[in-house]
């Protein structure tokens, strides 16, 4: 019993510390995957409500700027592009300060190339994204 | 089996180092060019051949300019496109480098890139023309439409650059918007300043 306890013992710290460590690995893991899912979310398409529901904004992750000399696009199978060029821009023109957005009745549900040209906003450089997605 | 707690926890925390290590290599990619080109600067990597490019359309020269014409000089290669905030703002620096040192042996190539499918304007040999006279560039300038030039040298963000010295090695390389006077303007041109007092 002695030894019995004692390998009870020593199961119990083995596990007090496994139970830590995985306490502590969980979040990393969680953090690794909330990060991918960051990287992947940086666009997503939007149709606000009340009078605006006959358009399609894109929204933009936090920290990342979506640029308005090059005006987001949505590219459908039929080769019809609609450009996301509606909407505030900053003093020189640069990046939009609210979401472009373009007027687009129906289609929800329908599959679409979504691009546009994405700068961080403490970054010097744009990257260009483009994402299959669906119209909300 | 008594020991399988232990063996649990031995594991658990050989995952969790592995795992730390991966998040610290991520954070390391991710925060980016900074860090390595921060290390580049003070530590460049060694010389490689640079990859030729066979661009058809240029402007501001009369003939295409191939890599090989180009041995003994230094070669400033600027990756942009016309509707980057990013690439137009570091245009400034471009011209002045192109000033400055063009007769000490620099010879800045603009390789133009579009993001977008045709339908944004990009691909347009007229558009380009006008924003090269708008910027007051005389530098030759490949239209690099279908992307060619830019996947052989594995770029990724408008704008990038790469330094070539007098063979034709690549011996700087980054992204990311220059100012005239910030430090990433001091920082190219003290590359290309010692490129050129190079040996051919």
């Amino acid at each position: 019993m002695r030894q019995s306890d004692t390998r009870v013992e020593r199961g119990g710290a083995g596990a007090a510390v496994a139970r830590a460590a995985v306490g502590v690995l969980a979040p990393v893991l969680l953090l690794v995957g909330s990060g991918c899912r960051v990287e992947d979310a940086t666009l997503r398409l939007v149709r606000p409500g009340g009078h605006h529901d006959v358009h399609v904004a894109v929204v933009a992750s936090d920290g990342a700027r979506i640029s308005a000399r090059l005006a987001p696009a949505l590219e459908f199978d039929d080769g019809r592009v609609v450009r996301l060029e509606h909407g505030r821009v900053d003093a020189a023109g640069d990046y939009f300060v609210e979401p472009p957005f373009a007027r687009l009745a129906g289609g929800r549900g329908r599959t679409v190339q979504l691009r546009a040209s994405v700068c961080g906003v403490n970054e010097r450089r744009c990257r260009s994204v483009a994402r299959t997605t669906r119209l909300p | 089996m008594a020991l399988a707690p232990r063996s649990f926890a031995l594991m658990a925390i050989g995952a969790l180092a592995l795992t730390a290590t991966a998040v610290a290599g991520t954070r390391a990619r991710r925060s980016g060019d900074a860090v390595v080109r921060t290390a580049r600067a003070t530590s460049p990597p060694a010389p490689r051949p640079a990859p030729d490019w066979d661009n058809t359309s240029w402007l501001n020269t009369t003939a295409p300019i191939r890599r090989t014409d180009l041995a003994g000089r230094v070669v400033l290669l600027n990756f942009w496109v016309f509707t980057c905030v990013n690439c137009t703002r570091s245009l400034p620096s471009l011209v002045r480098f192109d000033s400055l040192y063009r007769d000490r042996g620099l010879t800045i190539v603009g390789i133009h890139t579009p993001e977008f499918p045709p339908y944004a304007g990009e691909h347009d040999r007229g558009n380009l023309a006008r924003a090269l006279a708008r910027y007051g560039i005389r530098y030759a300038n490949a239209q690099d439409n279908d992307r060619a030039t830019w996947r052989r040298y594995g770029i990724r963000f408008w704008p990038s650059f790469v330094l070539l010295d007098k063979q034709g090695r690549i011996r700087y390389e980054g992204a990311g918007e220059i100012h005239i006077g910030d430090h990433w303007d001091r920082t190219w041109q003290t590359r290309i300043e010692a490129l050129l007092a190079e040996s051919p």
